[in-house]
């Protein structure tokens, strides 16, 4: 509309306004020019020529009309899904908001409240569905946050001072690991999703996101910072206030699973993935083959969808629907998520060497379809010979002993 | 005369084409957080400065192809995250490198005496005569400078590493360096293979399995 609007005040006066007339089309500013006449200074044009030029503007004017149109329809066919979507995530609020949150305990594992849930929980109650789901096991309160918050503070004051003498005192781990200290957390903080802009220096959410990550290696000492757990809390804070989201963040990263890979412990790492191949076989017998081939070995890809939740390497929003279901089934879904990856593009990946796998793997492609990508997940068995997932790792972890 | 192909330039999930290099080698990059090692990577590949890069955790993967010589090699860079915390994983992967590219911020002293901490990962875990290329980046930052080039260049010497000073940021001796470690994994590879060829039983090369 603007541009009409444009066109038309740019409109040159024209003598032969009867052609303009039977066009019955306002031309977009000066491509009408080829149907004035020449200047008087220059010969006349010929009357074949001017014919001439007036089919061929006809035809370009005809040209322009159709793919408007076409654009026009595609446009509204867009809007059209788009309300049809928003009146469904509408609907979907007021049934999370009305009948389920209300009534969580008995609710929320009943069928229909699981099948609501894959279709992918509506930002405006993501932040609480995902706060009930991870619970509270370790009975966290804001007061502990504040308590955890301030002596991270205390520990930047003296840090900034110079002074080393407090990191000491502090259970012998930090002097030695000067990594787990605070510095890290500084640099890695602008180093989380800086395309959002909002966790970087002077962003909305900078501090937020440091005091999450102080807190939390006060709170846990034994396991400090790693890299990858700034992603996490990042996500967590896009969709809860603060002390939620540390609370979140506390007993996210105290499931057995993320324990397991932020303390760095090998042995169980290596259950995981040999978990994770028992169900790579069983789905994908095919592709399966070629990486053993190839000898690519699930470290390569698993580690970095499982230390940031996906939440690196999926487009944000998807990442977050995998966090919705996450929730709701447990670290079995993070591996059923990584074969529904593999399965999206098992034919591409079967055409590729190893270090093309691993950085295809690892650099997702940014366009990926959000309905197969999840049908594709759906496709996926966790059942291998009637043993489900956790049958299976119980198996393996006992015969590592 | 140098001319350099970002494999990852192609479009993503098509196997790019580079038919039948002449050699092949894997790089590893190794360092403390922050140093540069996936902006280094980034302004390789795209041949310019990123200032939005994540975080790396765990690997990254990256093929570069590269012609030198009138040879071309294809180059595996594995992109290793820099905390400590993660040496346990990355450390497998130590022994599969043909050459490491050790690198420190020259703004930051912790990064450089963390070399020692480094060299001793990569004397651990990497096979002998691995070529090491010891590089200090962020050149771009000469006003934060905390390591002067003569003390690197002695570091270099005493463990008789190749040593370059570069940026990330201003493409400042990037390929250069690139290009030097190439030559320098070539010798290394005649070496061996001239070795090999005088032993009646041919040297057994690096296994590809991990763990």
């Amino acid at each position: 509309e603007y541009e009409e609007k444009t066109g038309r005040s740019h409109r040159p006066l024209s003598p032969k306004q009867n052609v303009r007339k039977n066009l019955d089309f306002e031309p977009l500013s000066t491509t009408a020019l080829i149907l004035e006449d020449r200047p008087a200074n220059l010969p006349a044009k010929p009357a074949e020529e001017a014919q001439k030029h007036r089919q061929q503007y006809e035809e370009m004017v005809v040209q322009a009309k159709k793919r408007e149109l076409k654009e026009a329809q595609k446009r509204k066919k867009q809007l059209e899904e788009r309300c049809k979507l928003e009146d469904s995530i509408g609907s979907a609020v007021l049934t999370w908001n009305n009948e389920i949150l209300p009534n969580w305990e008995t609710m929320w594992c009943s069928r229909k409240v699981r099948e609501l849930w894959w279709q992918g929980i509506p930002p405006s109650v993501r932040g609480k569905v995902w706060s009930l789901a991870i619970g509270n096991e370790l009975n966290i309160t804001h007061e502990l946050y504040n308590i955890c918050l301030a002596r991270a503070k205390e520990k930047w004051r003296s840090l900034s001072i110079g002074g080393t003498e407090v990191e000491c005192e502090d259970a012998g781990f930090s002097a030695a690991d000067r990594e787990a200290s605070l510095e890290l957390i500084k640099l890695d903080i602008s180093r989380t999703f800086p395309n959002l802009c909002i966790f970087q220096q002077g962003g909305p959410y900078h501090d937020t996101l440091h005091s999450i990550l102080g807190a939390y290696t006060c709170y846990r000492p034994d396991v400090g910072y790693v890299q990858g757990m700034s992603f996490i809390a990042a996500v967590l804070i896009l969709n809860l206030d603060t002390a939620d989201a540390f609370i979140a963040f506390s007993n996210l990263l105290n499931k057995p699973c993320q324990m397991a890979f932020f303390r760095v412990d090998h042995g169980l790492m290596l259950t995981y993935f040999a978990a994770f191949e028992v169900f790579f076989e069983e789905n994908l017998p095919k592709l399966f083959a070629h990486f053993k081939k190839n000898n690519l070995t699930p470290d390569i890809y698993l580690i970095d969808w499982i230390f940031t939740l996906y939440s690196k390497s999926l487009p944000l929003d998807l990442a977050c629907r995998v966090w919705d279901v996450f929730c709701r089934d447990g670290e079995e879904f993070l591996f059923r998520t990584a074969l529904g990856i593999l399965k999206l593009f098992e034919d591409i990946l079967t055409k590729m060497d190893f270090i093309h796998i691993a950085q295809f793997l690892t650099k997702l492609p940014e366009d990926l379809p959000s309905e197969e990508f999840f049908v594709s997940i759906a496709a996926i068995q966790m059942q291998s010979r009637n043993k489900k997932w956790a049958q299976v790792k119980r198996m393996l972890i006992f015969d590592n002993r | 005369a140098v001319t350099a192909d970002g494999a990852g330039a192609a479009p993503r999930g098509s196997p790019e084409a580079f038919l039948d290099p002449d050699h092949l080698y894997n790089v590893l990059f190794v360092g403390d957080s922050h140093v540069g090692k996936t902006s280094f990577l980034y302004r390789l590949h795209a041949d310019t400065f990123n200032p939005h890069l994540n975080a790396t955790v765990g690997l990254d993967y990256q093929v570069k192809n590269i012609v030198v010589d009138n040879k071309h090699f294809a180059l595996r860079l594995w992109d290793s995250a820099g905390q400590e915390r993660y040496h346990s994983i990355t450390k497998q992967f130590f022994r599969k490198a043909d050459g490491v590219v050790l690198m420190y911020d020259i703004t930051s002293e912790y990064s450089f005496s963390d070399v020692q901490y480094w060299l001793r990962c990569i004397q651990e875990g990497a096979e002998d005569g691995v070529a090491i290329l010891l590089l200090g980046n962020k050149t771009d930052c000469a006003a934060e400078r905390r390591v002067p080039t003569e003390e690197g260049e002695r570091l270099a010497k005493a463990h008789q590493l190749m040593f370059y000073e570069c940026s990330a940021a201003s493409g400042h001796n990037v390929s250069e360096a690139m290009v030097s470690l190439i030559r320098l994994l070539k010798v290394h590879e005649d070496e061996l293979k001239n070795k090999a060829a005088e032993v009646p039983k041919p040297l057994q090369k690096k296994k590809g399995c991990c763990w």
